[in-house]
């Protein structure tokens, strides 16, 4: 065999290796094979069809042996075309059943006119089709966890966190996942040891330990379980002290710096400590004296103590003498 | 390449009742061997080849009646015979429950259990080579390598585009031709 002029250029353009080798098929066909396949063909065809020759003879050995290998039982073809003929009519009385009732669907008057017979109640109630044993127990599972893996098969790639964070890291910054990922931060010697958690404002909530192998061989470590509900009502508290301190601080700035003027016209101004004592400069001194007398205590004695020296304080007792002489002298 | 004129007489005899088997032998006889060797090059061995040749005839018969002339016989009997081998190699996968790649590692061990096979021949050696391409370049190549089919028969056969179907000719060449160099 030789290639046509265009098949052997087409080729040669291609490849010229292959433009010379000989286009030959080295298959072999047993001799006489096409001599009459034709009449083989169209026997089979007309048994296809219903007619009473016999099929084997003509077929070839590797069809036959699969004919006798895929043989079916002793006494298969024994009322077989009774058993058909039952099946046939079943699944038609099933049709036909199924149809009654989308008539019931329909109308009342529809589904009166067709008059069931009794054998085709019982069709229509006996089950045509049969799940394999246990298919239903645990079948939400399984569609469930199928679902899943269908989800995690057609998830993006771009979107999947990494396991690892090293991993994360490195693709996310290579200059940053180079460094040492080491806290640089020192502890002093033996605090753990030492840590008391008594001593901190909210203690560490111990729950008592399960005996689990690890624990009870003292290999494992122990763990502290994280209770989560009082953590978000300590955390909720912080924020409502946090916003009431917020609050508070607002509404005094407003008051003090904020407020317009006209408000505070005919009050006293204490933005700074010459406008206080300009403030108090206007204050009589009997209202000062009136107010220490029902206001001071031991404690104000001793800051007024402190606040005046020695010197000062002998020259009030000597005055304070004199006084009291002069008094008895009278 | 087939003799229009007659396809379509044969088909009219077909459609004629007393004419029809004798009709049908004429165009099985006509195209038997055509259908046979693209069988055998695609499921490699003789009595898969004759069970799939079988299976096609008797579609051939079923069918013919609905065959639309706007498409060749020859085309159309070619686009049977391709997916009758092709649903034949996919039930021999799945008989065996093995991927295509073994099917086509199944079909380079058949080529070496042919009696006839000689590995120092070239035309062997190119059979070899053939099965070591993907299916869709192994079946362009073996239309248009042996049986010349033009590009515009094979789109129909093979319902691909003809640029599509000479880009896989010449990568199935090309690895064809890096197979002889290098084995």
């Amino acid at each position: 065999m030789v290639h046509s002029a265009d098949i052997g250029m087409e080729l040669k353009g291609i490849s010229e290796v292959v433009a010379g080798l000989p286009p030959v098929t080295p298959f072999v066909v047993p001799e006489g094979f096409f001599a009459h396949f034709p009449e083989k063909v169209l026997t089979l065809v007309r048994s296809l069809e219903g007619g009473a020759e016999e099929v084997g003879p003509m077929l070839s050995p590797g069809l036959r042996d699969r004919i006798t290998l895929q043989a079916p039982p002793p006494g298969y073809f024994e009322g077989f075309a009774e058993n058909m003929m039952q099946r046939i009519r079943a699944e038609e009385a099933g049709s036909l059943a199924e149809n009654g009732s989308l008539a019931a669907a329909a109308g009342p008057a529809r589904a009166e006119a067709p008059e069931t017979p009794a054998l085709l109640e019982d069709l229509r109630r006996a089950a045509t089709f049969q799940a394999p044993k246990g298919y239903f127990e645990g079948l939400p599972e399984r569609m469930l966890a199928r679902a899943k893996a269908a989800d995690a098969m057609t998830a993006p790639q771009g979107n999947e966190a990494p396991q690892d964070v090293d991993e994360e890291l490195r693709e996310l910054s290579p200059l940053l996942a180079s460094y040492p990922r080491v806290y640089p931060g020192t502890v002093p010697a033996g605090y753990f040891e030492a840590f008391d958690p008594m001593r901190v404002g909210t203690p560490v909530v111990v729950m008592p330990e399960k005996a689990t192998p690890e624990t009870a061989s003292g290999t494992g470590a122990r763990v502290l379980p994280i209770t989560g509900s009082r953590s978000s009502v300590r955390q909720i508290l912080a924020a409502a002290v946090t916003v009431g301190v917020m609050l508070t601080s607002g509404v005094w700035g407003y008051h003090i710096y904020l407020r317009p003027s006209s408000d505070v016209q005919n009050e006293i101004n204490l933005k700074s400590p010459d406008q206080l004592n300009s403030a108090l400069a206007k204050v009589s001194d009997q209202a000062i004296i009136d107010y220490l007398k029902s206001n001071t205590d031991v404690s104000d004695a001793e800051l007024i103590a402190s606040e005046v020296d020695d010197q000062q304080l002998q020259n009030a007792v000597d005055n304070g003498k004199t006084d009291n002489d002069s008094k008895a002298s009278e | 390449m087939a003799n229009i004129a007659d396809d379509k007489e044969l088909l009219l005899q077909f459609k004629a009742p007393a004419t029809k088997e004798a009709a049908f032998t004429q165009i099985v006889r006509k195209y038997q061997e055509k259908l046979y060797w693209h069988i055998r090059r695609i499921v490699v061995d003789h009595d898969d080849a004759n069970d799939v040749l079988q299976n096609v005839c008797i579609k051939v018969w079923k069918s013919l009646d609905n065959f639309r002339e706007d498409s060749q016989l020859y085309t159309w009997l070619y686009r049977i015979a391709t997916n009758e081998s092709l649903t034949f190699l996919e039930q021999q996968k799945k008989r065996a429950g093995v991927s295509f790649s073994d099917v086509e590692t199944g079909l380079s061990n058949k080529l070496k259990a042919d009696r006839y096979f000689d590995p120092g021949k070239l035309e062997w050696k190119l059979q070899l080579a053939i099965q070591t391409l993907p299916e869709k370049q192994r079946l362009v190549f073996n239309l248009r390598y042996y049986d010349e089919m033009p590009y515009e028969e094979m789109s129909r056969v093979l319902d691909t585009s003809e640029g599509a179907l000479k880009a896989s000719y010449h990568h199935a060449v090309k690895k064809i031709e890096e197979f002889m160099l290098n084995h």
